[in-house]
């Protein structure tokens, strides 16, 4: 679950009450420590600190507990199941690189997409669907641009990109044959077609080619198991309502978390939920409420749908966004209103699932959540641990590309032992 | 006795297995001439037989003398060893006798009684020193390969199916109370060190005085010093030899042996690490215990197969699977304890290929299989699982039925997939019956039966389920009273009725106190401004309506630092292109003062001729 746009990490999990004594007071420098800031807030005269006007609440996990606020409620009744970490860190101040950063291990576009290197290692278990599927849900707060490279496969060959499914309408485009054209005149076409391919990657040897003819074969089988996919009348009522009034409306973050479940539990390995909003550099407190409404219900009950039908064991599931926010307000502070600059330096996310180790937190940030103090997070760390998890050597998954091998580490990536169950 | 002699000595001693063969040759060809010489009447020693019989005596001395000096290296143990040195004394004696007699005697018998002495006892010298070199039943065993064994050890699923352990695994001394099942060395470690290692460092044959088939021979270690540190794996010469690349003169097993695979390898590391104990239990391993978080996580874990294809080939992903991480991800056992499964039939993989079933191994080397109907549970009823998967039943190891219209009889079916350890029937039609003809199962230990239409009654199956550890049984008929009692029966076994509690609140924030030691701007952002504005023009009031600004608190009650910040307000409160109230945000300095504005654009159009606005400026100061 990409959280596009970065959630306030003070606002949500990284609780620091002694900020509220601090309110409006200067950002001490030796804080800043002269961190660049972004050219939104670079000519502010003065980082008043805006401690978080929400209310958190400790619930117990297997350590001592952990502070969750009051905008997760559902998520919180969670806490003894999830693994915070509250020390990553990432390079990039900005959205476009951050993602990219996030997604890819690298914050120039060009490179395959975790979810691409995850469908080229594991391979697919269900082979009328993707390996790998994107759910784009629209937020209520201030959105950035997504851009398709953040799911694209890179030099990967092409059947590992993410399929991007719609969120209105029909999920996939052209799923209904046109008019007049039968399933058997479709198949003729792609055989005709398919004989021509492969004559043109005989003659030319472009993999791509080949690409293409999968592509082609694995759409004729994604017209009838879409359909089945996406539709939710097999659900019951019960099921429904733990999701919430919104699981009716495709395209709601609702709605996609119930069709990420029908698509795990269909054996399709990575499953990515980009909800949009979370970009609260002015209002904060408004965007993060409506923000929090849409994604706690349904995320809490993705999860437990998950665990009771024994598919938690076997899934990985990580909520993030690209970076932090600044505990200094970005515009005009009051005490109900206060916004919130890009914070790499710190920021929180939480997993759960097969191989975690579940209700406990990890690394520490500093009273004003803006420099590390404890286990800092590479973004390299956590893909080097995720693929771990999911059976894959960071060091030996490799691409040969351009006269090297590539990795989605790159050179770095160390393995996070102590959130391993 | 000098390096340099002793040295010769060796080599010496090192001809023997080429020397050997020459008085065998020399003997047979005696025996072929004097055997025709019988035979055209004509007996009696000549010129040639007297020659070759003191070849024989000269060759067969040699062989012995250099195979007593090689018997002094200390490879070879034991009575096979004893008795071949007796024989083969013996022979070189009774050759030199024969060749004496040859040449002496009047009479052609006691050289023809010596002949057939030296052939009875060439034999089982022969087959003696065969047997040291390569193994005791080297010549039988193509005979006990085809026998099922009754009592086949608890052999890993990598040992090559050529080879068997040639010596009985060590009765480790078990403590009281623990069955020797469970012990870690005598079912994990032996069984590896005997099948990679025994034959050249076992009961018959130590080389370098290294014998590994007993513990107490390997706590003993080698001439060289000892094998392991308990503890310390990178101190270990064991693992160092392993470890070496196959190629180096250092590596053991020689290059041209069985090597042993990466995970046998990294349980002996394990082994050594938690501190090589011969009697301890094997869940207290690192390994095992892996193990069983790993069968948490059975999906996620089971993709070391190949991904796309199916099971056996080979693509580019090999690389990515082949060496897994140290600690990585495996099967749920390691690959060592997994009984194994013959090959399964390649025609039934295809069929399920055929029909977009998904199926991998579910570790390398291993025919154990990860069935899964997924993609087309939509369409799959009894008949067309029960035709795709009975020629599969001894190698189905996971099996995801869920979602299809599967009923008893597939479920019945399963009930001879004695290998299965994970099944996954969740929302099929399987009934409390089903569950009966599967209770016995050996190995399941997984079972997810999420929204089915079982009874009460199947929480007495459950029960019954000799290997079960996890249970999926969220909305599938069961009352809660009858979980519970399966929970009170079951106490070790994950219950997951879809009824897992919440976290609790362990504490609330109080009520939330905004306090600073600057005034607080009032809540309205109007008033802010109008705040921030009227401040620091100080030349009049301002001219904004709205709430009365705070008093500007006295320097004194104000600490030194938010000062320097405030000389740094705005001078105006009103954007002086577009009319708006002014954003903190975009401030600009010009002419010495910061000119506040609503937005970036108005800063923009204001910084391009700032004069024209100067008037508006002006007018909208107090």
């Amino acid at each position: 679950m990409h959280m596009e746009g970065a959630p306030s990490q003070i606002d949500l999990f990284d609780h620091k009450p002694t900020l509220r004594q601090r309110y409006n007071q200067d950002l001490p420098d030796s804080i800043r420590q002269g961190q660049r800031l972004t050219g939104m807030t670079s000519g502010q005269s003065r980082f008043p600190v805006a401690p978080s006007i929400f209310k958190f609440s400790r619930y117990e996990n297997n350590q001592d507990g952990v502070w969750i606020s009051e905008l997760m409620p559902h998520t919180a009744r969670l806490a003894d199941r999830l693994c915070f970490i509250h020390s990553m860190r990432t390079d990039a101040i900005n959205h476009e690189p951050g993602i990219t950063f996030f997604q890819t291990g690298n914050q120039q576009p060009g490179r395959p997409s975790f979810g691409a290197w995850v469908s080229y290692g594991l391979g697919s278990a269900n082979a009328n669907l993707p390996t790998f599927v994107v759910l784009i849900s629209q937020g209520f707060g201030n959105m950035q641009a997504l851009a398709a490279r953040f799911w694209d496969s890179g030099f990967l060959p092409s059947e590992h990109q993410g399929c991007k499914m719609r969120t209105g309408g029909d999920p996939v485009l052209y799923l209904n044959n046109p008019e007049g054209v039968t399933r058997e005149d479709r198949r003729r076409m792609l055989d005709l077609v398919g004989e021509l391919n492969r004559r043109e990657a005989e003659r030319s040897l472009d993999p791509e080619v080949r690409t293409r003819i999968a592509q082609y074969e694995m759409a004729y089988r994604m017209q009838m198991s879409v359909p089945d996919l996406t539709d939710f009348s097999d659900e019951d009522e019960e099921t429904l309502n733990m999701y919430g009034s919104e699981v009716r409306k495709p395209g709601t973050f609702a709605a996609n978390c119930l069709l990420a479940r029908r698509l795990a539990e269909r054996g399709v390995r990575f499953i990515q939920l980009y909800m949009r909003g979370w970009d609260a550099h002015t209002n904060l407190p408004k965007q993060i409420r409506d923000q929090s409404v849409a994604v706690d219900q349904p995320q809490a009950a993705l999860i437990r749908d998950l665990e009771r039908r024994g598919l938690l064991d076997d899934t990985l599931v990580l909520w993030a966004g690209e970076f932090g926010r600044t505990v200094y307000s970005q515009g005009t502070l009051t005490n109900t209103d206060y916004g919130r600059d890009h914070h790499p330096r710190c920021f929180t996310l939480w997993m759960t699932g097969g191989g975690i180790r579940q209700g406990v937190t990890y690394g520490k940030t500093d009273d004003y959540s803006y420099n590390i103090v404890e286990d800092p997070v590479e973004v390299h760390d956590l893909h080097a641990t995720l693929l771990h998890l999911l059976g894959l050597d960071h060091l030996r998954l490799t691409f040969r590309h351009q006269g090297r091998e590539f990795r989605l580490t790159d050179v770095a990536g160390n393995l996070l032992k102590d959130i391993m169950a | 006795m000098s390096e340099d002699t002793s040295a010769w000595i060796q080599f010496f001693g090192r001809l023997h297995p080429a020397v050997l063969h020459l008085p065998i040759g020399l003997i047979a060809g005696l025996a072929v001439i004097e055997l025709n010489a019988l035979v055209r009447r004509r007996p009696g020693p000549t010129e040639l037989t007297r020659l070759l019989a003191w070849l024989v005596a000269a060759s067969a001395v040699i062989a012995a003398a250099s195979g007593y000096v090689l018997s002094l290296e200390g490879d070879h143990v034991g009575t096979t060893l004893n008795l071949h040195m007796y024989c083969g004394i013996g022979l070189a004696v009774a050759c030199v006798l024969m060749a004496a007699v040859n040449s002496r005697a009047r009479t052609a018998r006691p050289y023809y009684a010596l002949l057939l002495v030296v052939l009875a006892v060439m034999l089982p010298t022969g087959h003696l020193g065969g047997s040291l070199t390569h193994g005791d039943d080297f010549l039988t065993q193509p005979f006990a390969e085809k026998r099922p064994t009754a009592s086949a050890p608890a052999a890993s699923e990598t040992t090559s199916p050529t080879r068997t352990p040639t010596t009985q695994p060590l009765a480790a001394p078990a403590p009281a109370g623990q069955p020797e099942a469970h012990n870690l060395f005598a079912t994990q470690i032996a069984p590896i060190l005997i099948d990679r290692c025994g034959t050249c460092h076992g009961q018959s044959r130590q080389k370098a005085g290294l014998a590994m088939h007993t513990a107490e021979a390997l706590a003993r270690g080698s001439r060289h010093g000892p094998v392991f540190v308990a503890g310390k794996p990178g101190e270990s010469e064991i693992v160092r030899r392993l470890r070496l690349p196959v190629d180096d003169e250092d590596h053991m097993p020689p290059a041209e042996k069985p090597q042993p695979s990466e995970e046998q390898i990294r349980l002996v590391e394990q082994w050594i690490a938690s501190g090589a104990s011969f009697t301890a239990a094997a869940a207290a391993t690192n390994a095992s215990r892996e193990a069983q978080d790993r069968s948490s996580a059975g999906h996620v874990d089971r993709q070391d197969a190949d991904p796309t294809q199916a099971v056996g080939t080979a693509t580019v992903r090999e690389r990515s699977r082949s060496d897994r991480p140290a600690a990585g991800p495996g099967p749920v056992k390691p690959a060592a304890v997994l009984t194994p499964v013959p090959p399964a039939d390649p025609a039934a993989l295809a069929a399920l290929r055929e029909n977009l079933v998904h199926c991998e191994v579910v570790a390398e080397g291993s025919h154990r299989l990860w069935v899964d109907f997924a993609a087309i549970a939509r369409s799959t009823d009894d008949a067309l699982a029960a035709r795709l998967i009975e020629p599969l039943l001894p190698q189905l190891d996971t099996l995801a039925l869920a979602r299809s219209a599967v009923g008893d009889k597939v479920v019945g079916l399963l009930a001879r997939a004695t290998h299965l350890r994970s099944l996954d029937l969740r929302g099929t039609k399987v009934t409390d019956a089903g569950l009966a003809a599967i209770a016995g199962l050996p190995e399941l230990h997984d079972l997810a039966l999420g929204r089915t239409h079982l009874t009460d009654a199947a929480a007495e199956h459950l029960a019954a389920m000799p290997a079960l550890e996890r249970v999926y049984i969220w909305s599938a008929g069961l009352s809660p009273q009858a979980v519970a009692k399966l929970r009170e029966r079951r106490p070790g076994l994950h219950v997951d009725a879809g009824d897992a509690g919440d976290a609790k609140v362990k504490q609330v924030e109080g009520e939330i106190k905004l306090t600073g030691d600057l005034p607080p701007p009032g809540p309205p952002p109007a008033a802010a401004q109008a705040s921030a504005a009227g401040q620091p023009a100080a030349s009049g009031p301002p001219t904004t309506a709205g709430p009365q600004p705070a008093p500007d608190p006295k320097p004194a009650d104000r600490p030194a630092a938010p000062t320097g910040a405030r000389k740094l307000r705005p001078a105006n409160s009103i954007c002086p292109v577009s009319g708006k109230p002014i954003d903190i945000k975009y401030v600009v300095l010009h002419k010495n003062r910061l000119i506040g504005f609503c937005c970036g654009d108005c800063a923009a159009k204001f910084w391009a001729d700032p004069d024209k606005y100067e008037t508006k400026l002006a007018s909208t100061k107090p």
